[in-house]
């Protein structure tokens, strides 16, 4: 747009005024379009319209005055507008230096695939292969990959295991038709359209992995790299080059679109931006990072009104910190510990996971199982198109899963066909995926947060492996909320939110865990062993396979995950499993595990095969506070006395069952009109 | 059995002392008190002074303050001091705890910063030069209070006289 085009449109000609008037009007005209622009970004488009509207502003007040008609002017502006410029294709820079052309020509007489430091876009790679091509006697084939692009995210998948030879390069021969013998050469280069007429006699080929990248704005590209690469989070450079794509949306109706390859330059894996524990402590005291500030950050959520925090209990806080933090573990092939959370609707799930979600780092939002199928977590092969890598391969760090058991679809017959197709992409394995529609080799990297209504009569853990298959479930820390857990979280819900400004830059966080994942805590492992084999004595039949396969790895990621946080937050740089460390991994396990037996908690009490100390871990917490109040009052009391200390911390229905229950578990003795505590009762041998 | 033998020798330290006032501070660490005191047990909290001018070696100064952990019943047992007007819960209020029943591990709030209220008090020091002993000044920590980043850096009491 310019002053001319105004001038265009405006006719003073026909106006019915005075030669001087005519002059005054021309003038302001000129003075006004004087700062009309091209329109060539928005800033100028900006200050057209400005300028348009005061034009408009002059012409009206004209048009009214001396009658006349500016209708294509005022028209002409209204469209200019109300017109919005979704996309703009800004033709790139062609140019080639000339030292940078020589140096080329100078090093390249053959054929060649030259990888370069200098930005160049796809525009002045062609140019550079054209012009090599021309200045040169022998006419080598050049294509550069240069350093123009960076994308950020993670190869989520290999196209080919091995490297495949791929032409990136032609020499094409055309001649015209009315003369056959008047040859041309000319060089194309990869995503250039080589004309149908045309003959290759030569090409230039490159040895090079294929794989495919998910970028953090999930974009997906095709990756070509001469290093092969792992299935990893990636920062990668290189030049990125659009080629022509169809995609199916109808019958018979293909259409045309744009897919990205990009040639890999330089990659650099950040899976870990932190080196050594001094820099971890250095970004910690950076961020002012406490344990404190730790556990309300996971359970804190980001929204437009401020930092709500959802709070949880505290040993569940920790637990989630060590879920995240710990390193995964194995003998042939490392996995993680995953979760997985099953409670009733109402009890804080989706909001934690929600919560969650946000310090993930992940572009891959949570997976809404109510509305999912098995198909969209693994890999899969769909006619006509691409494999699918699945969610739980492209996710880097976190996958999370809402309503989980509803992908799984429970169906008796099929739970080990259904559920099994996930057990090598849980325990991390690189594996070949493939069909009569292609083939993919993939691997997880992320761990998986999982979390489900116990649907179809899933409520306790001896129905849970009834109905799946228990190497599938071995794979999962599984935690039945607690009646506790359940109730802290209703009595949150009842006072007012917290808000909070504290916040951790996800970046920050990320790194933190990177770092935290990339190695092994000190601890006793026979120690652990021995925890892990106390809980046996209370599971049964069915349910000691599932423990026993995979649950000792389980708590060696728990307890490598607690010392790490109380690390990390004492800036203890030891790494080294202390007592409270045990302890606490103790404490949280037994929670765990009870959680199992919610609905035969009170059968297990009761049942006097298993030792009174092991028993003594599942005693509920109005139990343990009953006990306490009889230690408090010596050890023994008479029931009176004991029923009015507690009276005012329950209800009198509770007291009454849980006194029951204690004594029947021998907890609490009766003896001569008194209560003894077992501790004491065992010292004076009663 | 041979033991080995250094000419090194324990030397009474001056204990650290720079000007009343408040000052930013940083929790660096938590031990229990090793005596028992008058009323209980009690903790020591050793506080980073995060001032520039009190800084050696690329290390903050560090000062402590106390609080009662447990507090001692008629019986010899012990009650814990984390009550909601406590000294130790509002110190630990100040580092950004909030008070529930869920109970309180001291470790959750080390690198938290505060605002610490600095006083002087005086103790007899023992020149191991000139085996003199003179009345000196050091420092104590008297109060925590919670740091807000937006608060002017250091305010110091003017000393009269």
């Amino acid at each position: 747009m310019d002053q001319q085009i105004i001038f265009k449109l405006i006719n003073l000609d026909t106006l019915n005024v005075t030669k001087e008037e005519k002059a005054d009007i021309h003038g302001v005209l000129i003075k006004l379009s004087y700062e009309i622009n091209p329109s060539t970004s928005d800033l100028n488009i900006k200050n057209n319209i400005k300028v348009i509207e005061e034009i408009e502003k002059f012409l009206l007040t004209v048009q009214e005055k001396h009658k006349a008609d500016f209708k294509k002017a005022i028209e002409f502006f209204r469209y200019y507008k109300s017109t919005n410029i979704l996309h703009r294709s800004i033709p790139e820079d062609n140019g080639i230096e000339d030292p940078f052309l020589q140096s080329v020509i100078a090093k390249n007489t053959q054929n060649s695939i030259i990888k370069v430091s200098e930005p160049l876009n796809y525009e002045q790679v062609k140019n550079l292969a054209r012009l090599v091509f021309e200045d040169t006697q022998n006419k080598p084939l050049i294509f550069t990959i240069s350093n123009k692009h960076r994308i950020e995210g993670k190869v989520i998948g290999e196209i080919e295991q091995r490297k495949i030879k791929l032409p990136v390069a032609w020499k094409a021969e055309i001649s015209p038709k009315e003369d056959s013998d008047k040859k041309t050469y000319v060089a194309y280069i990869f995503g250039q359209k080589i004309p149908k007429r045309t003959k290759i006699i030569d090409e230039i080929s490159g040895e090079f992995y294929l794989y495919r990248f998910l970028s953090k704005d999930t974009k997906e590209y095709v990756l070509i790299s001469t290093e092969k690469l792992n299935l990893d989070d990636y920062t990668v450079h290189g030049l990125s080059i659009e080629v022509e794509d169809t995609k199916i949306i109808g019958d018979a109706y293909r259409l045309l679109n744009k897919f990205p390859v990009f040639f890999v330059h330089t990659a650099n894996s950040h899976i870990c931006t932190l080196t050594n524990h001094k820099e971890l402590f250095a970004k910690c005291d950076e961020i002012k990072l406490t344990g404190n500030k730790l556990y309300e950050y996971l359970q804190s959520h980001k929204t437009a009104e401020g930092i709500k925090i959802l709070e949880h209990p505290r040993w569940f806080l920790k637990f989630i910190a060590a879920f995240l933090f710990h390193k995964k573990k194995g003998i042939t092939s490392a996995y993680p510990m995953h979760l997985l959370w099953i409670a009733d609707r109402g009890t804080g799930k989706s909001s934690f996971l929600e919560a969650l979600h946000q310090k993930s780092g992940e572009s891959q939002e949570i997976v809404a199982g109510s509305s999912s199928t098995l198909k969209y977590l693994i890999p899969s092969f769909k006619e006509q198109n691409r494999p699918e890598m699945g969610a739980l391969a492209k996710a880097s760090r976190l996958v999370i899963v809402d309503e989980f058991f509803r992908i799984l679809r429970l169906n008796i017959n099929e739970k080990e066909d259904e559920c099994g197709r996930m057990n090598d992409l849980l325990e991390h394995k690189d594996r070949q995926a493939g069909s009569g529609q292609g083939r993919i080799r993939t691997s997880m990297t992320a761990r998986l947060m999982a979390t489900t209504n116990p649907i179809a009569g899933t409520n306790n853990i001896v129905s849970l492996v009834d109905k799946f298959d228990d190497s599938f479930l071995s794979r999962f820390l599984i935690y039945y909320q607690t009646d506790d857990h359940v109730k802290f979280i209703h009595q949150k819900m009842k006072e007012d939110t917290l808000i909070t400004k504290e916040w951790i830059e996800v970046n920050d966080f990320l790194s933190i865990q990177d770092y935290l994942q990339s190695f092994d805590s000190q601890y006793k492992r026979e120690r652990l062993v021995k925890l892990c084999d106390k809980f046996v004595p209370f599971l049964s039949e069915t349910v000691r396979g599932l423990y026993e396969a995979r649950y000792l790895h389980h708590l060696e990621c728990l307890l490598d995950g607690i010392v790490k946080v109380r690390c990390l937050s004492t800036r203890d740089s030891n790494f080294t499993a202390i007592e409270e460390d045990y302890q606490e991994a103790e404490f949280v396990w037994s929670i765990i595990i009870k959680s199992w037996f919610k609905q035969t908690i009170d059968e297990l009490l009761k049942d006097q095969k298993i030792p009174l100390e092991m028993r003594s871990k599942f005693i509920p917490e109005e139990g343990i506070y009953i006990l306490r109040t009889l230690a408090n009052l010596g050890f023994k009391a008479t029931p009176t006395a004991l029923k009015e200390k507690c009276r005012l911390e329950m209800h009198q229905t509770r007291l009454h069952f849980n006194l029951s229950l204690l004594v029947q578990g021998g907890f609490i003795i009766e003896k001569n009109d008194l209560l003894y505590h077992y501790e004491w009762a065992e010292v004076e041998k009663i | 059995m041979k033991l080995e033998a250094s000419d090194k020798v324990a030397v009474p330290q001056k204990r650290p002392y720079i000007k009343k006032g408040f000052y930013h501070a940083r929790l660096a660490e938590i031990r229990p008190k090793k005596n028992e005191s008058k009323y209980g047990k009690k903790i020591v909290l050793i506080f980073d002074i995060l001032d520039q001018r009190y800084q050696k070696n690329g290390k903050f100064l560090q000062l402590a303050t106390e609080v009662y952990s447990e507090y001692k019943q008629e019986d010899n047992s012990y009650r814990t001091a984390i009550t909601p007007n406590s000294n130790i819960t509002q110190v630990f209020m100040a580092l950004g705890w909030k008070f529930s029943n869920q109970g309180l591990d001291t470790n959750d709030f080390i690198g938290a910063e505060a605002e610490v209220l600095v006083e002087d008090y005086e103790y007899d020091y023992t020149d191991p030069a000139t085996n003199k002993t003179e009345k000196t000044k050091a420092s104590t920590i008297n109060d925590v209070n919670p740091w807000e980043d937006e608060q002017p850096g250091v305010v110091e009491e003017k000393i009269e006289g």
